[in-house]
C-alpha cells in the first residue's frame, strides 16, 4: 500500500490559478513565492510564483495536508519531481485563455507522468467564463482516447466550493468509497 | 403430534392445443406460479396422465383446424379457446377466454370450466367473451371440482402473478412479466429463507430489464423488488417485507426528445403541445429556455404525443428567458424526469460504465454524484456492486444514471458489446482487478460476486477519510 506524504501537488501553466486556488482553501494564508515577471509570463500577469505556493489544511494540531503550486514556467521544471514525490495528488488547472491549452494538458501528463503511475490526476479547466473552449466534453473525450478518465472540472479558482469539489473528487479518485 | 386435515390439492393436467413453445412457456409458468387447492400442470409434464381439460390457441397458423381437430380427437374433453378476436356470441363451439391472456380471469375460467362442464352454458366472467358452450360430456378422467374454489384462498403469489398479469397488455408481456414475476418470488422466498448477512442496503433481485416496445412510453410499471432496506429496519406490512420502484422510460416525453436531439445534434425547437418551449443548438453549445424552469419542470410529465420538434430558422429568438448549455439543460431534465425511478434498460447485473466524468461543478447537484462517479470511471460496474459497495440510496442512483444518460456518458453493452463487468472491488490504484466477461443477455440472474470493501492501509485510509471530513466542512 501506498505512503502517502500528506501533500497535494497544484501544477498548471502560468496563470492558472493555482495560487488563488490553494489561498481558496488553505487553513493558513497562503505563502506565496511571487515576483515580478520579467520574461513572457508577463504577457499574462505582472507576478509569478518563482519556487512554490504553500497551503495548509489542517485536520487536527499535528497532521496538515500540505498543498503545494507548482511553478509553472518550465523553467522550474526540476522542482515538479521533488515537489510530486509522494503525494496524495496532482490537481492540474488549465487556463483556457492561453493559446492551446490542449497541448498544455499534453505538457503537464508527460511532465508528471511518473506521479500519475501511482496518484490520482484531476483537471480544473479555469476561465471559461473568457473562452469556453475547448469545452470540458473535448477535453475529456481526448482524454478517454488514451484510456484515462480523470475528473475533469470547469472552476472559478476562487471559488471554495470548486477547489474543494477538485479535492473531493481527487479523494474519491482514490477510493469511491471513502467516509468521513 | 398434531396431525394435518388440509385436503390434498387436486391435481389438474391441462392439454394444451396450438401453441408454440413460447406460449406454452406462459401457461406452465402461470400454472407453477398458481397455488391453491388445485395444482395445474402441462399435459407434458405429466406423462400418463389423462387431460382433465385442454386449451386451444386458435391464432395459431392452423387457426380453427387446430380446434377441429383437437375436437375430432377428444370430443368429449372440456376446452376452452383462447383467442384476440372471438367469434360472435353464440358462434363459438366452446368457452372462449380473449387475449391477452389474464391470470385473474384464466383460473376461474378454468375452474368453472371443469365444474360446469355438465351444464350447456358457462358463465364467463367479464373479462371473457361470452360464447356458446359445446355441451361436452363429462370425462371419466375430468372429474370436476365439487365446489369452485373461493377467490379470497388464492395464495399470495398468484395474486402477484395476477398483478402482472393485470400490466400486461399482450401475451408476450405475459411471458417476461410472469418470468419477472417468478424470479421476484423466487427471491423473496430466498430472501425469507436466508437473510443476508449484511447490513447494508443491498439491491438485489430487480427484475431484467424490459424492453421499450414492451410497455407504452408514458406508462409507468411498477416492479417489485426485494427488500434494499438493512435487515433491522421494518419493513411496510403492506408491501409484504418488499419495497417498489418505478422504472421510466429515458427515450420518452420532453427529456428523452432533448437527449436524443443532442446525440444527434440537431437543431430545434422543442415544443410541448404545440407552445414552443426550448432551442436547442448543440453545434453553438447553447439552450435556450422559452418558458421558465417551474414550467419546464412540469412539462417533464407531458406524454411523448404532446412533445415535438421544429426545425430552427436561424435568427434571434426574441422570447428566449434564459442561455444554458445543453448538458446542463439534459442534466436537469433528467432530475425532474426520473424522479428517483430506474431507467428502462437498466438490470442489476447490467455492466455500467462511464465514458468520462461530468462536469460536476457547473451541473446540478445530485447527491453522492461524486462519489457514484469515481466508481463508474473505473471499471465496468452493476447496480448490485454499485449499492453495495457505496451505500448509495438507489433514488439518488438512478437520478444520477438517468442525468448521466442524459448527456451522453453513459455506456452501457448496447453500446459497448465487450464491456465486462467487475468480480472484485476496483477502487484501489493498483490493486487487482479481475474481470469477467458480460452477461450475454440482460436477462442474466446469475448474482454478481458480493466483495467487500477494500480497505486501505490503516494509517493512509484514516488520513484520506479525515481529509475527507475536513475539506467537506471547509
Amino acid at each position: 500500500m501506498r505512503a502517502y506524504d500528506n501533500k497535494i501537488i497544484f501544477a498548471g501553466p502560468v496563470g492558472a490559478g493555482k495560487t488563488t486556488a490553494i489561498g481558496a482553501i488553505s487553513d493558513i494564508a497562503p505563502v506565496i513565492t511571487d515576483a515580478r515577471a520579467s520574461d513572457m509570463t508577463l504577457n499574462r500577469k505582472d507576478t509569478t510564483t518563482v519556487a512554490l505556493d504553500y497551503g495548509v489544511l489542517m485536520l487536527d494540531e499535528s497532521t496538515k495536508v500540505h498543498l503545494y503550486g507548482t511553478p509553472g514556467q518550465e523553467r522550474f521544471d526540476f522542482m515538479w519531481d521533488i515537489l510530486s514525490q509522494g503525494g496524495i495528488g496532482l490537481i492540474l488547472l488549465l487556463d483556457n485563455t492561453r493559446a492551446n491549452p490542449v497541448k498544455d494538458l499534453q505538457f503537464f501528463l508527460n511532465a508528471f507522468r511518473d506521479m500519475l503511475k501511482a496518484a490520482p490526476l484531476v483537471i480544473g479547466v479555469t476561465k471559461t467564463d473568457l473562452r469556453a473552449t475547448p469545452s470540458i466534453e473535448t477535453y475529456a473525450a481526448l482524454l478517454e482516447k488514451f484510456d484515462m478518465r480523470p475528473p475533469i472540472f470547469e472552476i472559478d479558482a476562487r471559488s471554495r466550493e470548486d477547489v474543494k469539489k477538485l479535492v473531493l473528487a481527487l479523494l474519491f479518485s482514490i477510493d469511491p468509497g471513502l467516509e468521513s | 403430534m398434531m396431525l394435518s386435515n388440509a385436503p390434498q390439492p387436486q391435481l389438474i393436467t391441462v392439454m394444451p392445443v396450438g401453441m408454440d413453445p413460447r406460449k406454452l412457456s406462459v401457461f406452465r409458468m402461470a400454472f407453477r406460479m398458481h397455488h391453491s387447492h388445485q395444482l395445474y400442470q402441462l399435459l407434458d409434464e405429466a406423462p400418463g396422465h389423462a387431460p382433465d381439460l385442454a386449451i386451444v390457441d386458435v391464432d395459431s397458423v392452423d387457426g380453427w383446424s387446430a380446434w377441429h381437430d383437437f375436437r375430432a380427437s377428444h370430443p368429449h374433453l372440456p376446452a376452452l379457446i383462447v383467442t384476440t378476436t372471438p367469434p360472435r356470441a353464440g358462434e363459438a363451439p366452446a368457452a372462449v377466454l380473449r387475449k391477452p391472456v389474464r391470470i385473474e380471469t384464466l383460473f376461474p375460467q378454468m375452474r368453472e370450466l371443469l365444474a360446469n362442464d355438465r351444464t350447456p352454458a358457462v358463465r364467463l366472467s367479464t373479462a371473457v367473451t361470452a360464447a356458446a358452450v359445446t355441451p361436452a360430456a363429462q370425462s371419466p378422467a375430468a372429474a370436476p371440482a365439487a365446489v369452485a374454489e373461493p377467490a379470497s384462498s388464492v395464495s399470495d403469489h398468484s395474486a402477484a402473478a395476477a398483478y402482472v398479469a393485470s400490466v400486461a397488455a399482450t401475451l408476450d408481456e405475459v411471458i417476461t412479466q410472469s418470468q419477472q414475476a417468478h424470479r421476484a418470488a423466487t427471491a423473496a422466498q430466498q430472501q425469507q429463507q436466508s437473510p443476508a448477512p449484511s447490513d447494508l442496503p443491498q439491491l438485489m433481485d430487480l427484475p431484467d430489464s424490459v424492453t421499450e416496445t414492451e410497455h407504452s412510453a408514458d406508462t409507468a410499471t411498477v416492479e417489485v423488488v426485494r427488500s434494499m432496506l438493512p435487515e433491522n429496519q421494518s419493513t411496510p406490512a403492506s408491501a409484504g417485507g418488499k419495497i417498489s420502484f418505478e422504472r421510466f422510460d429515458p427515450s420518452a416525453g420532453l427529456f428523452g426528445l432533448v437527449a436524443r436531439l443532442l446525440r444527434q445534434r440537431t437543431a430545434a425547437v422543442i415544443r410541448v403541445r404545440e407552445v414552443p418551449v426550448l432551442v436547442l443548438l448543440p453545434a453553438q453549445d447553447k439552450a435556450l429556455l422559452l418558458q421558465p424552469l417551474e414550467t419546464l419542470q412540469a412539462l417533464c410529465s407531458a406524454p411523448s404525443h404532446e412533445v415535438d420538434q421544429q426545425p430552427y430558422a436561424k435568427g434571434p429568438v426574441n422570447a428566449a428567458q434564459q442561455e444554458i448549455r445543453p448538458q446542463t439543460l439534459a442534466w436537469q431534465l433528467a432530475i425532474w424526469t426520473c424522479r428517483g425511478r430506474l431507467m428502462r434498460g437498466i438490470a442489476t447485473d447490467t455492466p455500467i460504465r462511464l465514458r468520462y466524468w461530468p462536469n460536476l461543478t457547473r451541473l446540478p447537484p445530485i447527491p453522492e454524484a461524486m462519489r457514484i462517479t469515481a466508481f463508474l470511471t473505473r471499471t465496468p460496474v452493476n447496480l448490485k456492486l454499485i449499492t453495495r459497495l457505496l451505500k448509495v440510496p438507489p433514488e439518488d442512483l438512478f437520478n444520477y444514471l438517468a442525468a448521466a444518460y442524459g448527456i451522453g456518458i453513459l455506456d452501457l453493452p448496447s453500446r459497448s458489446p465487450q464491456l465486462s463487468v467487475i468480480s472484485t472491488e476496483p477502487v484501489r490504484p493498483g490493486g487487482k482487478v479481475e474481470t469477467v466477461a458480460a452477461p450475454s443477455s440482460p436477462q442474466s440472474s446469475s448474482p454478481a460476486p458480493a466483495p467487500s470493501p477494500a480497505k486501505p492501509a490503516q494509517g493512509s485510509g484514516r488520513l484520506l477519510s479525515r481529509l475527507l471530513k475536513k475539506v467537506i466542512g471547509l
